[in-house]
């Protein structure tokens, strides 16, 4: 990372002096206009503002997203509600950076590199009840990211308890299911459950490292190497009381 | 007493009057389907829907359009030089006589589009779909238009300095009488493109497809054909001079 900072600075710098007024209008900061970090629970999901975000659409329970709302965020009601009775509202970071970068052919992935946090590849959406008031926040490791930044997603997690760090977490690992086998010689299933210090939130942080049945790391027909073949994802969730978070898809 | 008079009428007027909203935010809502010769400079239209509207003359430069939705948007005769259309779906807009220097189309949908006699100069249009496209006498020296897509489009009469259509896929497209200086259509799928009556130098087709093409009194000069999928009859009506072949000889 710090061999990093001053190309991104220079790069940074590169996109500023660009000569063309349609540049001059951004803050050439890494961190996005808004991201999933502003969103404040409890308040009306009015709060996110349209225009800073893209690719508002329904939430598949941390997967891709399904349904695009042509109308933004007030059409969350057309996103079913899961078993907690709140509706997911998948979006991403505003990318209009990223596209003129690349347009300039600069190294648009040192500039914003799309929705992420903590420079993982993530899909972020946020949890509303019928009353349009966010609940939640979700955030899963982007399974269509490439090789190399997937087989790092489980080290989000990291990061995250970090970020929670003020609160009182509970991390059990589990032992591998049927089936279920380390990478290399390395084997993590972890969950980590807390409350806020003030009792109004609760999160459930689940990372995971491993290969599930028939993920094997080499084919014995072609007898080359599977590459790929391996789970690595972390998984966040914060609800305000009295919701709990809830379970990824088995 | 008649200055209180007018002052409370005025009062009134101004009470009873809706909210003043500027041309943006009435564009924005949707009430306003036109706002010819405006100045909208630096304006933000970010994923808008606007689908339709007139700018014709209007003043954009700088303005943003990205992800915005503008089927068959009127542009003629207006300014857009630098103005942000990434990603915008431009379907069956209209730019006649627009000056759009050094504005952004990346990965837009410009298919149908009309650019005849726009100043595209130095635009960047890397990966746009611009099927059908018209750029009749359009002026795209120093565009980027790498891996666009250009099929069917009719550029007859086109001024291409230093443009760079690497990688596109322009097929069964009009390049009559157009001017190509230091061009590049490396590995381009351009099969069954017309080139009659241009004047092309120094310009790179480097492994291109040009199965078909057509050069019929054009002059091609000092230009590299290296790799490149053609037959020698190709170039039958055509004055050549000093250009690499495709067979790697070295043309007098």
């Amino acid at each position: 990372m710090p061999r990093l900072r001053p190309l991104t600075i220079a790069l940074c710098m590169g996109l500023a002096g660009m000569a063309s007024p349609a540049n001059a209008q951004f803050d050439p900061a890494l961190v996005p206009v808004y991201s999933i970090w502003n969103v404040t629970l409890g308040r009306p999901v009015s709060q996110i503002p349209a225009m800073e975000v893209v690719e508002i659409s329904c939430g598949t329970n941390g997967g891709p997203p399904s349904v695009k709302l042509a109308a933004g965020f007030s059409d969350f009601a057309r996103c079913p509600a899961e078993p907690s009775g709140l509706h997911e509202v998948y979006f991403e970071n505003d990318d209009e950076i990223d596209y003129l970068a690349r347009a300039q052919e600069a190294e648009y992935k040192v500039l914003q590199g799309g929705t992420s946090i903590y420079a993982h590849p993530v899909m972020v959406s946020v949890l509303v009840d019928d009353d349009a008031i966010v609940r939640g926040i979700r955030i899963v490791t982007d399974e269509r990211a490439s090789t190399r930044e997937r087989r790092v997603a489980v080290t989000l997690a990291r990061n995250l308890k970090g970020r929670y760090g003020s609160w009182k977490q509970t991390c059990d690992d589990l032992p591998p299911r049927a089936g279920e086998n380390p990478v290399g010689n390395q084997f993590i299933h972890e969950i980590c459950t807390a409350e806020s210090p003030d009792g109004t939130e609760r999160m459930r942080l689940e990372s995971s490292f491993l290969r599930k049945k028939g993920q094997d790391a080499f084919n014995t027909d072609t007898q080359q190497l599977n590459v790929g073949y391996f789970q690595s994802q972390t998984r966040l969730e914060v609800v305000q009381t009295p919701y709990e978070p809830s379970l990824p898809p088995s | 007493m008649k200055m209180i008079a007018f002052a409370a009428l005025t009062a009134m007027v101004w009470s009873a009057a809706p909210a003043m909203a500027g041309p943006v935010e009435d564009l924005l809502s949707g009430a306003r389907k036109e706002c010819v010769g405006c100045d909208l400079s630096d304006a933000r239209f970010k994923s808008a829907d606007l689908s339709g509207v007139d700018f014709s003359g209007a003043n954009l430069s700088g303005a943003t359009f990205h992800r915005a939705v503008l089927s068959g948007a009127i542009f003629d005769d207006a300014d857009v030089t630098g103005t942000n259309f990434n990603l915008a779906n431009l379907g069956g807009a209209s730019f006649v006589g627009a000056t759009a220097t050094g504005a952004y189309f990346y990965e837009a949908q410009l298919s149908g589009a009309d650019f005849t006699d726009a100043d595209l100069s130095n635009t960047r249009m890397q990966h746009a779909r611009m099927t059908g496209a018209t750029l009749v006498g359009a002026n795209l020296d120093g565009a980027v238009m790498k891996e666009v897509r250009l099929n069917n489009a009719d550029l007859s009469g086109a001024s291409m300095l230093r443009t760079n259509l690497n990688d596109s896929s322009i097929g069964r497209s009009n390049f009559t009488a157009v001017r190509i200086d230091n061009g590049s259509f490396s590995n381009a799928k351009m099969a069954r493109a017309i080139f009659d009556d241009a004047v092309i130098t120094l310009t790179d087709f480097y492994g291109a497809d040009m199965d078909g093409v057509s050069f019929v009194g054009a002059t091609v000069a000092g230009s590299r054909f290296t790799r490149a999928r053609i037959s020698d009859s190709a170039f039958a009506q055509t004055k050549m001079l000093h250009n690499f072949m495709q067979d790697g000889h070295q043309q007098n």
